[in-house]
């Protein structure tokens, strides 16, 4: 029998009823769930004549209430636990590698020696209900710190060990690191926010953890080849998981494609523009993206364009469908697999397309889990796995390898009696049952572990791993068989006593309940707050219709900045591309750009890329904005202070000027940026510098504007007339929009 | 030390907005800001307004409660020592020696394993270990030798560390500090009367006692300075630990509690008290441990079909140090168990009150004179029999409180059946005993020390060496640091990194508490300020000015505002004196209207000083005199009414204590 076969399952098979999912809560049952035979069966009968009474309509109504929720409750509210585990897998390492990435930045954003002091910060904060854990930490070094303490978050969370409490720490980590320097928010942030939120309230350590490998070793001690050979499969690990997290989970995922479709109503979207104007933001895109625009032709940018668009549409549908799930949400996860991929690789959007991907994790069901099963059963072979019969450590080897077997391909064997003195058989061997053909050492464990999910990738790993050590090792352990029994007190059976759950006391069932009502309460109220954001804050949504928050529903997502604004590149995508950049003279007469450490280039119009990291290209394009010039202090009190970073007394500036350098993208068909213009935002000349002989006075200082002036051609430039291919794209989606 | 902590906590609650929100003297931003770089930290620098702050004080109280209980006990300890230092490091214009006490001792002991005995931990893995199924069960009390304990503690929990000697040493080093830096006063006697006379520093329990004979008080100083030389020289001695270590306890308390009761030091007092129970020798428990008390010996009779009574009584002996209580079942009452002098269980003939009719419908408890108590009476009886049971079991015997009890408990033992059964208990199958039941379980952990594995002993072996590295290191660096602090013969050296060690938890070691003697000056710090409508008022105190120090019989600001506008008027702060302005321009602790004719339209802020007569003199109201430290708008009151002018002066700023 599959693994799923005794799981819930989507539509068009076993699909779990009402009573089924009564336990499906956590580990505890649901308060008794009526099934719809029931509560018809509780429906009074109708009056003499056939009009039914006031009583038996409102009975009626309640009970088609009864039945839309439990509806509801059927096909969007259940999660199986190894979806939650691959979910937690893929964000813990998505988690990781965006705090790695953040970490690289520690000087400069984080710590007390770049760009926005942690006081300056507090003082002046970016928006109300801010709050960061990175604002108690100052120096560089207390920065490395907490750092390395919230990538261990992030780690133990990934690898599911106290999944718990890491999963909360993770939250604070992810909300913190956002609030520290919201100057460089994206909606990527948000994303990790929401993603991060969500894993709090999901099952994420009851499959693929170290939690739920170590409840295992102690509730089951398998002591005979009979009892390796029957696996074991605890409820809390098994039972579908049924909470409004998950219909949250996959409803917000939804809405940030609903969003991002209506909200992208201007005209270089529908006229197929839009990635011929990114693809030239040069303070954005990367190598590739640069080599795509100079490769193909314009023409071609315009179908990708509208094929964003219509896929984004379409995963809104293929992501809430309640029917044929094998198939919609197999699409929605290639096509956002596809889209994000794309994205991430052309552009420097931080963590946004990435976390979408493995956000996409939420939507395998039983259905997919099916197809992966099957994929992999046609690819792996079953194999008998035969263990030294007196040597503790390959029974405990045995015990490992039967927890990863969730596909039981493997079969354990005991090696037969040997009378010879001194002999010994192979540690473990493995036989494919079929042919009959016996591998040993390596050739063994490669095929023991090809045979266990994911072990045909799993194996190169270990391989790697080990330096290709793999042989040595093996035949190490193989000789050194009884001392390794001996050094880690192995013995058969295993020492100590199973810790079989015992039965819960009706007062901590109760307990239990209390709690998951708070939790699913808790929920319900950042629901609420999540559609009145989302009302509130997409511009597709007219702004009569747009409420105002009450204080505590903004505190609510505003402190962990949980948004609910969807809109890349909407209505339409900028099309002037700029940078920042400094022209600093040092002590001794040098130009240079503090931020490249090279002499200042003023003209970014024949720019190939930029070469910025998100992070730095976001905070060129906020510090720039008037909203952010409170922030511009902190930038001079940083570069007043550069030598100090560099360790070069020469280096101390003594005039800079911070420059916004913008140029406006190429039109269509063409190739090069134009109208190059730089706009002062910061400057500063040291008072009483007196230039040393031979080196020329300090430049005047130019006079500061806003950049963000809107440039009076664009603001001004008429949409071009639709016709063909736009026309008929514009009413899909005045359709789609209807 | 958990009870201390909260204790600390609770005090410092009321004062969240002033000392520990943007709406107080220093808001996060302006004391990151002034820090400079110092190495200071704090969690609750993240925490900006006052109800962020309550938030973060609300954790940290579960943090000590759950530590002082001892519910994960090693992780709650670690959890309160950085509370601890934020407490601290968030403003550090209100630490004094306290912190730095309480945070030493707090960091070394959580080296050692607290957990083991009194807290929820151990009381679980004691229920954890024996599954008590019956009254014989419940009498038996096997004792196990200190090689089983050691063999069954998990890495990282023998008592056996470097970190026993640090905290004996730490204890000793504060009293041994303290006492070398001592003169003048102290020598002649008339220490404890200069301190009791500064206002700033005087409980109100202080005040009271300081006008008694001079003698006294001398007497009580000298008692004070040789308990400070005596308890660092018995803690040293390497022998007689029953006599020396007790008695160092004892000197200890006494300081402690002389210090606690008398001043408003903050927690330097409480944490030297919960220090001196670290200082009691292993003898004294072991004297105190199984050696029941003939007078306090009582019999339980419990009902034996009630899961929840089992329960309880299976807590209560664990709870029950010197076996004090002997268990019965209500099935079997036709004679009393009784604990005999030896250990042993033994049966007499019952009381006259203990007849089934009774049993069956409350928990009987019986004493060696044949007197037999019955609800919340019995109850009080169980709870006195425990240790330190006394300080709650009279409540239950008030007349009037007790029937009100008995109606309580009246109201659970009818209900005890279906509590049985909703906490998962047997209701009625007590009955079926079963032998392999009453065995004793498999004990938790990994059993003898030949039945660990070679890995994990090798992993225990790693984990303790890091552990006494760990230890060692901050040890030394206090040791550099006391030096360094203090005004001592020997100076150790003190690499940056060593003195970082103890500089980031803000363990500075300045055992500074009335040294080298207390001021024969009483300062204080008035505030001078005038409403809308021309009252004069001390926003600090809202009450009119008090311009005379000796009028203000022990009614200062307590311990926070003591240090902290003690470090106000000082040079090495002014810093930190605009935001104290700012504060102060929008109202203050003791005045918070803002509108009207109440609302601070101007204030003169002064340091105060009058001399403390000599011991048996009056203190002569004329020779107050000030020193202005700023004024905001429109000035004070007081100083523009003639007649209160006092002397204006402009001492050294630097003043010490």
């Amino acid at each position: 029998m599959s693994e799923t076969d005794d799981v819930a399952r989507g539509e068009g098979g076993s699909e779990p009823s009402a009573p089924d999912l009564k336990d499906a809560v956590g580990e505890a049952p649901l308060p008794e769930a009526s099934s719809p035979e029931v509560l018809l069966a509780e429906v009074p009968s109708l009056e003499p004549g056939g009009s039914p009474t006031p009583t038996v309509v409102k009975k009626k109504r309640s009970q088609r209430l009864r039945d839309t929720l439990i509806w509801i409750r059927d096909h969007y509210c259940v999660m199986e636990p190894r979806t939650a585990g691959i979910y937690r897998w893929v964000v813990g390492f998505l988690c990781v590698a965006d705090m790695l990435r953040h970490w690289g930045e520690a000087r400069w954003f984080y710590s007390n020696d770049g760009v926005l002091t942690n006081h300056y910060h507090l003082w002046r904060p970016s928006s109300g209900y801010n709050f960061s854990v990175f604002h108690a930490f100052s120096s560089l070094t207390e920065v490395h710190i907490i750092f390395a303490i919230f990538v261990l978050c992030h780690f133990f969370f990934m690898i599911g060990w106290r999944t718990k409490l890491f999963s909360i720490l993770s939250f604070v980590a992810v909300t913190s690191l956002d609030n520290r320097l919201v100057m460089v928010e994206n909606g990527g942030y948000v994303v990790v926010n929401l993603v991060v939120a969500y894993a709090m309230f999901l099952p994420t350590g009851k499959r693929f953890s170290v939690d739920a490998w170590l409840r295992s070793w102690r509730e089951r001690k398998e002591s005979t080849v009979a009892e390796l050979n029957e696996r074991y499969r605890p409820d809390w690990a098994y039972k579908p998981y049924t909470s409004l997290a998950v219909l949250l989970v996959v409803l917000n995922l939804a809405v940030v494609y609903f969003f991002n479709v209506v909200n992208k109503s201007g005209h270089l979207w529908r006229t197929g523009q839009t990635v011929h104007y990114v693809l030239h933001l040069n303070r954005m895109v990367t190598g590739l993206a640069v080599w795509f625009r100079e490769l193909f032709p314009y023409w071609t940018t315009r179908p990708v364009t509208w094929a964003v668009l219509c896929t984004e549409a379409v995963l809104v549908g293929w992501i809430l469908s309640p029917y044929a799930k094998r198939i919609t949400r197999t699409l929605a996860m290639i096509g956002i697999l596809l889209l994000h991929t794309s994205f991430g690789v052309m552009m420097r959007l931080g963590p946004f397309a990435w976390f979408m991907i493995g956000w996409s994790m939420c939507l395998i069901a039983p259905e997919q889990w099916t197809i992966a099963e099957g994929w992999y059963r046609r690819k792996a072979a079953p194999r008998v796995v035969v263990y030294d019969r007196s040597s503790p450590l390959a029974f405990a080897a045995c015990r490992v390898l039967g927890r990863l077997d969730n596909l039981q391909l493997l079969r354990f064997e005991e090696s037969p009696e040997i009378a010879i003195e001194n002999a010994a058989p192979e540690l473990l061997l493995a036989r494919d049952e079929a042919s009959g053909q016996v591998f040993t050492g390596i050739d063994a464990f490669r095929q023991i572990v090809q045979a266990l999910p994911g072990g045909r990738f799993g194996y190169w790993v270990v391989r790697i791993g080990t330096l290709g050590l793999l042989g040595p090792i093996l035949s190490f352990a193989s000789r050194r068989r009884a001392a390794l029994t001996r050094y880690f007190g192995l013995a058969i059976p295993p020492r100590g006593r199973e810790q079989t759950p015992s039965p819960w006391s009706p007062l901590r069932r109760r307990l239990w309940n209390g709690g998951m009502y708070l939790r699913e309460t808790l929920l319900v109220w950042v629901a609420i707050c999540s559609v009145l954001q989302a009302i509130a804050e997409n511009k597709a949504v007219p702004a009569w219709a747009r409420p105002k928050m009450p204080g505590v529903m903004s505190a609510t997502l505003v402190y962990p900045r949980m948004f609910q604004g969807w809109g890349m590149f909407a209505p339409n995508p900028i099309t002037d591309d700029g940078s920042v950049s400094i022209d600093a003279i040092t002590l001794d007469g040098r130009h240079v750009d503090p931020f490249t450490g090279e002499v200042p280039d003023l003209d970014i119009s024949d720019s190939r890329g930029l070469g910025l990291g998100q992070i730095r290209q976001d905070y060129f394009n906020r510090i720039r904005l008037d909203r952010n010039k409170v922030f511009r202090q902190p930038l001079q009190d940083y570069l007043r202070n550069w030598h100090k970073e560099t360790g070069r007394p020469q280096d101390e500036l003594v005039a800079f000027d911070v420059y916004w350098v913008r140029a406006m993208c190429p039109p269509p068909g063409q190739k090069h940026a134009y109208n190059n213009e730089k706009i002062a935002l910061l400057t500063y000349r040291k008072s009483g510098y007196r230039p040393a002989p031979g080196l020329p006075p300090l430049p005047p200082e130019p006079k500061v504007e806003s950049a963000d002036t809107v440039d009076p051609k664009a603001a001004t430039a008429t949409p071009a007339p639709l016709d063909g291919v736009p026309m008929l794209f514009e009413k899909l989606v005045h359709l789609f929009k209807k | 030390m958990g009870l201390v902590l909260i204790y600390d906590l609770l005090r410092r609650f009321r004062y969240i907005k002033e000392f520990y929100s943007n709406d107080g003297v220093l808001p996060n931003h302006n004391h990151l800001f002034n820090l400079h770089g110092a190495q200071v930290w704090s969690l609750l620098h993240a925490f900006s307004t006052e109800g962020e702050s309550t938030f973060a004080f609300a954790l940290i109280l579960v943090a000590y409660t759950l530590f002082a209980v001892g519910y994960q006990t090693r992780f709650f300890h670690v959890v309160s020592v950085v509370a601890l230092v934020s407490l601290t490091g968030r403003n550090v214009l209100l630490e004094n020696a306290g912190n730095y006490a309480a945070i030493a001792l707090l960091a070394f002991t959580a080296f050692l394993p607290c957990g083991s005995r009194f807290s929820i931990d151990s009381m679980r893995a004691a229920l954890d270990a024996r599954d008590e199924k019956t009254a014989r069960a419940l009498n038996d009390r096997p004792t196990r030798t200190d090689e089983e304990l050691d063999a069954q503690r998990l890495p990282g929990w023998a008592p056996t560390s470097i970190a026993a000697f640090a905290v004996l040493a730490q204890i000793a080093i504060i009293y041994l500090a303290t006492a070398l830096q001592q003169k003048g006063a102290w020598r002649d006697g008339t220490a404890l009367y200069y301190g009791l006379n500064v206002e700033r520093w005087v409980s109100r329990g202080g005040a009271s006692v300081r006008n008694l004979s001079p003698a006294l008080l001398a007497l009580w100083t000298h008692a004070l300075y040789v308990a400070e030389w005596g308890i660092p020289a018995l803690v040293l001695v390497p022998v007689g630990f029953r006599y020396t270590r007790t008695g160092a306890a004892v000197l200890s308390a006494f300081y402690a509690l002389t210090l606690g009761l008398l001043f408003s030091f903050g927690l330097y007092a409480w944490t030297l008290l919960a220090a001196s129970l670290l200082l009691l020798p292993k003898e004294l428990w072991t004297g105190i441990e199984n050696v029941p008390r003939a007078s306090r010996l009582r019999t339980i009779i419990y009902d034996a079909d009630c899961g929840v009574c089992l329960w309880l009584s299976r807590v209560t002996k664990h709870a029950d140090l010197r076996h004090h209580l002997t268990f019965q079942g209500n099935d079997d009452v036709a004679e009393l168990l009784i604990t005999g002098k030896n250990g042993v269980v033994e049966r007499v003939p019952a009381p006259k009150g203990l007849t089934p009719e009774v049993v069956l419908g409350t928990v009987v408890v019986a004493d060696r004179h044949g007197n037999t108590f019955t609800k919340s009476r019995a109850v009080s009886e169980v709870i006195g029999a425990l240790p330190l049971g006394w300080t709650v079991a009279w409540i239950f015997r008030i007349p009037g409180l007790s029937s009100l009890f008995d109606l309580g408990y009246d109201a659970i033992a009818t209900r005890r059946q279906g509590i049985s059964v909703l906490m998962g208990k047997e209701a009625c199958g007590i009955a079926e005993h079963h032998a392999a039941a009453e065995e004793p379980a498999e004990p938790p952990g990994p059993g003898t020390d030949e039945e660990v594995a070679p890995a994990v002993r090798n992993a225990r072996t790693g984990i303790g060496f890091l552990r006494e590295l760990g230890v060692g290191v901050v040890f030394a660096a206090m040791l550099a640091q006391t030096t360094a602090q203090n005004q001592l013969p020997y100076k150790l050296a003190q690499p940056k990194w060593l003195a970082a060690v103890a500089t980031w938890p803000r363990m500075m070691a300045k055992w500074d508490v009335l040294t080298p003697e207390p001021p024969k000056d009483d300062e204080i710090f008035v505030i001078d300020g005038q409403t809308k409508a021309g009252r004069a008022i001390d926003t600090l105190t809202g009450h009119d000015p008090i311009l005379d120090p000796g009028a203000m019989r022990g009614s200062g600001l307590g311990q926070l505002w003591g240090d902290y506008l003690t470090r106000m008027h000082e040079k090495e702060w002014l810093d930190f004196q605009r935001a104290f302005r700012d504060y102060l321009a929008k109202g203050g602790p003791g005045w918070d209207e803002k509108t009207g004719d109440d609302q601070i339209i101007g204030l003169d802020a002064y340091w105060l000083k009058q001399p403390i007569p000599a011991p048996g003199s009056p203190r002569a109201p004329d020779s107050v005199t000030r020193e202005k430290l700023f004024t905001h708008s429109r000035g004070g009151k007081t100083a523009i009414t003639p007649e209160k002018m006092m002397p204006l002066i402009r001492p050294d700023l630097n003043l010490k204590r």
